[in-house]
């Protein structure tokens, strides 16, 4: 698990979606543009886990599903380093694109999407090449389908496999791989606890051995102790498959134990991205830090002082000018109310964009529960 | 220790106070029983020094329902206490019963759900009557008195509690009229000052506005002034945080900390989070299968857990401080509640289950140390490990 191979298997560049609004005034409509994804750039290597963490509506799961082309980007390049070739992502269309997602899976939130909706639009669009799997694994098994069948049905989508023995072999290879009971196989769906069907939806991404899963708050709705068995198991099938994730969640503690690096979304751009432990105990950016000190610790002892972070999170429609966070920066001067922070290398794969990066450290101690002092204080 | 009120009807002076309009800074004890105790909020003292008095005690609480596999009991023998300003905090699986319990509080159960004849609620209302819970009837005028304007609960998903089509006012209002005896002018007034508490910009606008024109965090606030709104004595919190982001969790946090400081509130707080839990309860009580295995001061339980259920969980957390991190989750799976393992409810996943005695008889609460309680095989009468 240590050593990823450094190769690349996904390079995003400037990716932007932008969703066109409707708004209704009184005598005409207003159409304007939410910008959900606004120039973010990373790459993920092959069998690595990068974590995307942010708040409720900064756009991670926009990005996740642009990646995968089940939202169609406004501009920029996901280039998927493939077996033989580079494919860029953006360009591919109809039989090219759906022939090239075996090699991707999806795990969904729920978000916004309705189950309905879902089933109807997304999965007619995208054809069952497309395995979804939902946050809440009660909603995201067809409860008339037989786990078999379940687990079967990205390979007959797919054509990837035709005779029933082969399908049969490979269910039971993954079931068995995700610690399903094989006896099980028969069941439906009710019969089976959160976690199990968290392993289920699992077997079901990964049965058409994709080189890359989106995991989109898969372990968010589950109990600690089924949480914790669920995110060893995916650590455990990226060793044994060499698949990389990109896991999406807001639970910033299970992302520090399942990913290799973090990045870190507001309202539609990255603003920090960093090897896991370089991002959890130096990050360099005023929101990063005031994330993490409003992460509870098990601990009545230690201290919860969390970063009180002044007003909301800003609309989408209407971005705040030069750098995003600055209305609710505390370390906020004058230049970031009007020039954008460039997205810079601060250290060796440690990206971040604010102004103040070099002057401020929020570095906190590995390995004890308590913060770094807050840094010079600069109300702005 | 508020006394047992010896009648057999306890509930005909309660039911005359409760429908008295109830005192905004209840500085009334006016038609007080002579059993009674002083209320609580009389002066808004710091309750968390002043000496605790218990407002809510159950005791062998057991919830049964009738199905169609038979009937199934998802709490057993549940007892614990609630004091003013302070908050207990429940933890467990889902599927422990947590929920369960709350909802019995709030006379909630469904039609299926009987309570056990040994079980025992006894409530110290605002005016400071005491209550039977369990032996008033859902339908009420108590019951329904009790709900809401002396028992306040919050949920875990702010949308799908607040109804779409009303306005957060009229929704507010409607609560503050039904528990105080105050015209649509005045309800209003309160609605807005409550909004404005929980910390809502610009609460005589967003009064008039609809659930889904507020963002989560703020729907969450709006639903934390709406259980306050008719003034709780108590406030149930089921899982308060669990959908929010964490800079909004911690806000909520906050805000619930400092409510309960200035309004001198008991809180049953319940999560699945141990981090949550050891910065907002005084005391814990962690749930298993029905069972109270484990309860006691949260500083004791978590800094030295004495049930191997409560070791688990707490060994299965996430830490920021211990990053890629291999997590060690509890082994095996929560029994469903109609196959209940016979003796202590964690045997079956249980590493230092003692074969012979663990499977055989549930254990007796022993308590280690004091007001620390624990129901394992591996502690003895004085609460001494015998493993």
């Amino acid at each position: 698990m240590s050593d990823v191979a450094n190769d690349l298997l996904i390079e995003v560049k400037n990716l932007e979606v932008r969703f066109p609004i409707r708004l209704k005034k009184l005598f005409r409509t207003e159409l304007q543009e939410l910008r959900a994804v606004d120039g973010v750039s990373f790459d993920i290597r092959r069998g690595e886990t990068v974590g995307l963490v942010g708040e409720s509506g900064s756009g991670k799961t926009t990005v996740g599903r642009a990646i995968l082309r089940a939202i169609d980007p406004t501009a920029g390049e996901v280039t998927f380093h493939c077996c033989d070739r580079d494919v860029d992502l953006a360009e591919l269309e109809g039989e090219s694109l759906r022939e090239f997602r075996k090699n991707m899976n999806m795990v969904f939130s729920e978000g916004s999407h309705s189950l309905a909706t879902m089933t109807s639009d997304m999965l007619r669009a995208f054809r069952p090449r497309m395995n979804l799997v939902f946050q809440d694994p009660y909603s995201s098994l067809n409860p008339r389908m037989t786990v078999r069948d379940i687990i079967a049905e990205p390979l007959i989508a797919s054509g990837m496999m035709k005779s029933r023995a082969k399908i049969d072999e490979r269910v039971r290879e993954i079931a068995a791989r995700c610690k399903l009971n094989l006896e099980h196989l028969r069941r439906f769906p009710h019969a089976f606890s959160g976690g199990q069907r968290q392993r289920i939806c699992i077997a079901r991404a990964l049965v058409t051995r994709p080189d890359f899963v989106v995991c989109d708050e898969s372990v968010s709705a589950l109990d600690v102790s089924i949480q914790a068995e669920i995110v060893n198991l995916l650590k455990d099938l990226q060793d044994e498959m060499g698949v990389a994730f990109l896991f999406i969640a807001h639970d910033l503690s299970v992302v520090a134990q399942m990913s290799h690096r973090v990045a870190v979304m507001y309202v539609g751009k990255f603003v920090e991205y960093a090897p896991t432990a370089s991002l959890f105990f130096h990050p360099r950016h005023p929101y990063t830090h005031a994330l993490l000190s409003a992460v509870p610790h098990a601990d009545p002892d230690a201290a919860f002082d969390p970063i009180r972070l002044v007003g909301e999170i800003p609309n989408p429609l209407d971005v705040p000018s030069g750098c995003r966070f600055h209305t609710r920066c505390p370390f906020a001067v004058e230049a970031c109310r009007r020039e954008t922070p460039e997205w810079r290398e601060i250290a060796a794969d440690h990206f971040v964009s604010c102004h103040r990066a070099d002057e401020l450290d929020f570095s906190r101690p590995a390995g004890t529960a308590s913060r770094a002092e807050t840094p010079v204080k600069a109300q702005g | 220790m508020p006394d047992q009120r010896p009648g057999p009807s306890p509930y005909g002076a309660a039911l005359r106070l409760l429908m008295e309009p109830a005192p905004n800074t209840a500085v009334t004890a006016v038609a007080k029983p002579p059993t009674a105790t002083a209320p609580a909020r009389a002066t808004r003292p710091d309750t968390r020094r002043a000496p605790a008095e218990t407002m809510l005690k159950v005791e062998n609480l057991s919830i049964s329902f009738r199905t169609d596999e038979g009937l199934i009991t998802p709490v057993q023998g549940v007892g614990f206490e609630v004091q003013a300003g302070r908050t207990l905090g429940l933890v467990g699986e889902s599927g422990s019963g947590k929920s369960v319990t709350t909802k019995a509080l709030m006379k909630l159960l469904p039609g299926n759900a009987a309570i056990a004849p040994e079980t025992r609620m006894h409530y110290t209302t605002k005016a400071g009557a005491e209550v039977r819970i369990d032996t008033l009837k859902p339908g009420s005028r108590a019951a329904r008195q009790l709900r809401g304007g002396e028992i306040g609960m919050i949920f875990q998903e702010p949308m799908a509690s607040f109804s779409p089509v009303y306005t957060i006012g009229n929704q507010m209002m409607e609560a503050i009229r039904l528990h105080k005896a105050v015209g649509r002018k005045d309800a209003r007034a309160i609605a807005i000052e409550m909004l404005d508490r929980v910390g809502i910009s610009n609460p005589s606008g967003r009064i008039d506005q609809y659930p889904h024109d507020l963002s989560g965090g703020m729907r969450q606030r709006a639903m934390i002034a709406l259980a306050l709104s008719a003034g709780p004595r108590l406030l149930i919190a089921d899982e308060p945080t669990t959908a929010l982001d964490v800079t909004i969790q911690a806000q909520v946090l906050e805000l619930m900390r400092e409510l309960q400081r200035d309004l001198g509130m008991g809180m049953i707080f319940i999560t699945h989070d141990l981090g949550v839990i050891a910065q907002i309860a005084d005391e814990i009580a962690v749930m298993y299968l029905g069972t109270i295995v484990e309860r006691g001061p949260t500083r004791e339980v978590i800094r030295d857990p004495k049930h191997p259920y409560t070791q688990g969980l707490l060994r299965a957390i996430p830490s920021l401080d211990h990053l890629q991190d291999r997590l060690t989750p509890v082994p095996g799976d929560i029994p469903s509640p109609t196959e209940r393992p016979k003796g202590c409810p964690f045997h079956t996943r249980c590493a230092q289950a003692l074969v012979g005695t663990c499977d055989r008889k549930p254990p007796e609460e022993v308590f280690p140390s004091r007001g620390h309680g624990v129901r394992c095989w591996l502690h003895d009468g004085n609460g001494r490990s015998v493993a």
